[in-house]
């Protein structure tokens, strides 16, 4: 997919992973062999070519997955070089499963400049791991986050699941604490949602809403208590260090996505790569999400409320021009009458409880659009 | 066929006493059937009819016998059902008789419906023959059923015969003494056609099938016939009898019973009690009739899907064709959109009806609570009748309130007098008379609310004694109650499908249940619900549905707005579907279930 734009930030699909997890329904696979990965690495590299011309101005780069780390040392390697070429200064993030990283994997990427690691945590407590289905340790996870930060890396995530049956207050708590005593600056916490077609939503059915906005809270609590803020529904960080790469994508910047199932946006068009490794290697085209530009302004104006700040008018002005606040001037009055959304002179957000219901709010934005522009 | 080689008669007896199977040795005595094709109670053909073992429309078909006297005859039996929620196909198929066989299961004697079902033969003037059936059990209570039926039906016990419709022992004398007790169809005084339709149904690609009884004259194919009532000629198509599948013939003549088939696609057309004559050589005066019949019991009926409005109303005129004592009008619900209000003989024939409508026309529909037909005196002076409890007036302006009561003959063992004394008071009746009908069985007379009878009196009378009890029922006017009617409120706002007239010491417990059950199946929403059921302004149950604490998916999904926004969509959609009542969004099925839980108990 070549346009004239100029990307501000790369995202790759890595889509490997030891084994699946029970409530996860990202497009990744558990076979794979030195020749898929090596297929793999060489389509990546020749998209990324081909886009060439339109990632000269790149912010970020996010590797994600699927997890990068599972890719073999030498697979790593190729895959690291061929970003590097991209690579301006900005955040390269890559994800990791703890299960998966080592001290040479970690040491390639922080000699290839790899400047931010995002581990996935999802719990420390093994009763809840083994409701989720997810294998990796807590030990595991600890070695992990010590050893990058030995290595030198200073921006670190580890991502949390909350909200799992069986899961009390005081076991977040403690999860929460004990990620926290490792110094990371910064924190994701996911309330558990039980997606269609995933295994976990054939054996879980329900979920307790209530106690999961009590885990919301409390984590904000304990993580302020830490220096870290919340910034977006899910992501807490210390003032400065929060995910460029994520903002950025909440707030209209244009990203490419390369690997299967990845998606992009040029700033109007969405498109989404096949979610299947051999029809992407064959060259299957992208699938193309279309809608009406007033509809696209909008629903970029509607997603930017899951984050903290909000929009700050100016920079949606220069995204789509003055009119959109003007045209849902209705239906954001009454959002804001219904105390989900707030508006100083500068900004318009999220309210505290707003945040909270933040596809509430989206959808509600999107429906106008729909119906009325 | 000669009319004085003829026999017209129907089987009637109470509920399960062996008609159909009768009927099933009758056509293998007769070789109407084969052998390869007998099945068991062969005439219940419709699907429910199988499933629930019980006869729900009454079945024609001809038979040929030779007789001793080596004639052969044409026997034509009509198979009747025995609740009593269906008497009306047996006063109709009596309409087209001479005679009938009154069966009595010879394990359980005299029952209610045996009473109601004889009383209706001989007001027509019918001869019985009594046939003392399932003579094979070894609960046989011959004596028992001798002193039954001349105490209780002044029938002299010599005239019964005694049958195994299951063995076949007795059949021959049965079918003897229809040849030779049952009197051939009278000598018309007219030669011109009259005919009269006692039942009908609907076929996509013939029309109109008329059942009817040949009075005088003949019809076959070709003839200009008029209607009557509506005064609408036809050529008829076919002529023809039920053997049972439908047979055509060259021609039907005075004296027999078969289908008339002649084009009529419009089902309002075509009546039951109408008379058929010729269009050139009319007869001048119809045949009697029917008598209309009132439904018992009203209750709403929805297509789930509102776009399916026109094609509910085309699936009741046909079942209505086939079943004239189910009314329906056109009504509408703040809560279920357009639908119908319907009227029914009982709760049985309620179930039917809509089972039918499900499957035999494919319906996705829901009902209301069953309501009887209140009569309202406002204190203005004006009297309403009421059978929708939403259109019962604000409760200040209201008088009083008068509901239909039923006198019932309730016929049990008399061990379980006292049970059943109970379950009456338990359902505000009063018991007017005690009767020893034989030294083991007592008649109780009863007054009792309409209402009551039409939920489930006669389930608990049928448990609470073992199955021997039997009801009978006939309405006898109305009675003062303290009537109150029941709204269910979410955040103030009623939901009409709802609403319910109930007995005021009902109010509460009633309430409070279909309040549980609307707490469990409308979702949570971004404010707290309260929901009330309430009498009057004051309220008797309250549950509250607590506010929704949030809605945000966490995820970002590498950045796949596109499948986010897809997500959210379809949330969107799903809340399209849902009735707004006030602010609050209750999804259809919430309707569905709640309704269904309510009414079916
Ligand atoms: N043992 C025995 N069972 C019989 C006899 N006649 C009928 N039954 C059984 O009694 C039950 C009811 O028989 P049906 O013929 O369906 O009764 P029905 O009077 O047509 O019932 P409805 O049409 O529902 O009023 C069935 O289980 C029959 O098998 C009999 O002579 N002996
Ligand atoms: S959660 Fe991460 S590690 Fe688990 S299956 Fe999904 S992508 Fe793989
Ligand atoms: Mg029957």
């Amino acid at each position: 997919m070549s346009s004239i734009v100029e990307f501000d930030s790369l995202y790759i699909h890595v889509p490997f992973c030891k084994n699946i997890c029970d409530y996860c329904t990202l497009y990744s696979l558990v076979e794979n062999s030195p020749k898929i990965r090596k297929d793999y690495l060489a389509k990546i590299a020749q998209d990324l070519d081909g886009s060439r011309e339109n990632l000269s101005q790149l912010k970020t780069i996010f590797v994600g997955g699927g997890t990068p780390s599972a890719l073999k040392l030498d697979d790593l390697e190729s895959l690291l070089k061929k970003l590097t070429e991209f690579h301006t200064q900005g955040e390269f993030t890559i994800e990791c499963n703890p299960a998966t990283i080592d001290e040479a994997k970690l040491k390639l990427m922080y000699s290839y400049g790899v400047n931010r690691l995002s581990f996935g945590g999802q719990s420390t407590s093994r009763k809840t791991r083994k409701v989720l289905g997810r294998r990796t340790g807590d030990l595991e996870l600890f070695r992990a986050v010590d050893m990058a930060q030995d290595l030198g890396f200073e921006r670190i995530n580890v991502d949390l699941i909350y909200g799992v049956p069986g899961q009390s207050l005081a076991d977040w708590q403690y999860d929460v604490q004990q990620v926290l005593n490792r110094g990371v600056k910064h924190f994701s916490a996911y309330s558990l949602i039980l997606e269609e077609g995933s295994e976990l939503s054939k054996r879980i059915k329900e979920t307790d809403d209530d106690l999961a906005v009590e885990m919301y809270h409390l984590c904000e609590e304990l993580l302020k208590e830490a220096g870290l803020e919340r910034y977006e529904v899910s992501n807490y960080a210390r003032p400065g260090e929060e995910c460029r790469h994520n903002l950025g994508i909440w707030h209209g910047a244009k990203y490419l996505g390369v690997g299967p199932a990845a998606a992009s946006f040029d700033g109007y068009l969405r498109w989404t790569e096949k979610a299947d490794l051999s029809a992407w290697l064959k060259g299957k085209k992208a699938e193309i999400d279309e809608i009406s530009p007033k509809e696209r302004a909008v629903e970029v104006l509607a997603f930017g409320f899951r984050t903290k700040m909000g929009w700050q008018k100016e920079l949606l002005h220069s995204l789509y021009g003055i009119k959109v606040l003007i045209e849902c001037k209705e239906i954001l009055d009454k959002l804001m009458t219904q105390g989900l959304l707030e508006e100083t002179e500068s900004y318009i957000r999220a309210s505290e409880q707003g945040l909270l219901f933040a596809d509430e709010i989206a959808s509600t934005l999107i429906e106008f659009a729909q119906e009325n522009l | 066929m000669e009319r004085n080689k003829i026999r017209n008669f129907s089987i009637i007896a109470h509920i399960d006493h062996g008609k159909s199977t009768l009927a099933d040795r009758l056509l293998q005595m007769t070789n109407t059937v084969s052998d390869r094709e007998m099945e068991e109670q062969l005439l219940d053909n419709m699907d429910l009819e199988r499933e629930r073992g019980i006869t729900i429309k009454a079945h024609p078909v001809t038979m040929a016998y030779k007789a001793k006297d080596e004639e052969v005859y044409e026997l034509n039996l009509i198979d009747t059902p025995g609740h009593v929620d269906f008497a009306y196909e047996v006063s109709r198929s009596l309409a087209a008789c001479e005679g009938a066989v009154l069966i009595i299961d010879a394990t359980q004697g005299v029952q209610a419906q045996t009473v109601a079902n004889i009383n209706l033969a001989m007001k027509q003037g019918l001869t019985i023959i009594p046939v003392l059936n399932k003579i094979d059990l070894p609960a046989t209570d011959l004596a028992m059923c001798y002193e039954q039926l001349e105490e209780i039906l002044a029938i002299p016990s010599e005239e019964a015969l005694l049958c195994s419709a299951k063995s076949g022992e007795g059949i021959p004398e049965i079918i003897e003494a229809i040849i030779d007790r049952i009197p051939c169809p009278p000598d018309p005084e007219e030669d011109r056609l009259a005919s009269l339709i006692v039942d009908s149904s609907y076929d996509s690609y013939r029309g109109v099938i008329n059942y009817v009884r040949v009075v005088s004259g003949t019809a076959k194919a070709g003839d200009q016939i008029t209607m009557m009532q509506t005064n609408k000629s036809y050529e008829v198509k076919e002529v023809g009898v039920f053997t049972p599948k439908m047979k055509a013939l060259s021609e039907l003549t005075e004296g027999s019973v078969g289908y008339l088939i002649a084009n009529i696609k419009d089902t309002a057309e075509s009546k039951i009690g109408d008379t058929i004559t010729s269009k050139a050589f009319p007869v001048e005066k119809a045949l009697d009739g029917f008598e209309e019949v009132l439904p018992m019991v009203y209750s709403g009926i929805y297509p789930i899907d509102s776009a399916d409005f026109e094609a509910l109303r085309l699936s009741m005129g046909k079942l209505q064709l086939n079943d004239p004592s189910f009314i329906y009008q056109a009504e509408s619900s703040a809560a279920l959109g357009f639908g119908f209000r319907c009227g029914f003989l009982g709760l049985l024939h309620m179930e039917i009806i809509q089972e039918r409508l499900r499957r035999h026309y494919g319906m996705d529909i829901i009902s209301t609570y069953p309501s009887v037909i209140y009569h309202v005196y406002l204190k203005s002076g004006e009297k309403l009748e009421v059978d929708n409890p939403v259109y019962l007036p604000d409760p200040s302006t209201i008088d009083y309130i008068e509901e239909p009561v039923i006198k019932a003959n309730i016929m049990i063992p008399h061990d379980y007098i006292g049970a059943a004394m109970s379950l009456i008071m338990e359902k505000r009746g009063l018991c007017e008379n005690t009767q020893a009908v034989d030294d083991r069985h007592v008649m109780l007379t009863a007054t009792l609310p309409l209402h009551e009878i039409v939920i489930d009196f006669n389930d608990r009378l049928k448990s609470m004694t073992r199955g021997y009890g039997s009801m009978n029922y006939e309405p006898s006017g109305y009675q003062q109650a303290p009537l109150v009617k029941l709204d269910l409120q979410v955040n103030g706002d009623p939901i009409d499908a709802f609403a319910s007239i109930v007995h005021r010491d009902h109010a509460e417990s009633r309430g409070r249940k279909i309040a549980e059950r609307l707490k469990e199946v409308v979702p949570r929403q971004m404010f707290a619900i309260a929901i009330q059921a309430c009498v009057g302004g004051k309220i008797v149950a309250r549950e509250t549905i607590s506010a929704l604490r949030k809605n945000v998916i966490a995820k970002c999904y590498g950045g796949d707005v596109s499948r986010k926004r897809k997500l959210l969509e379809k949330q969107k959609e799903g809340k399209k579907r849902m009735k707004q009542i006030g602010t609050v969004n209750i999804p259809q099925e919430a309707f569905v279930q709640v309704l269904k839980a309510s009414t079916s108990e």
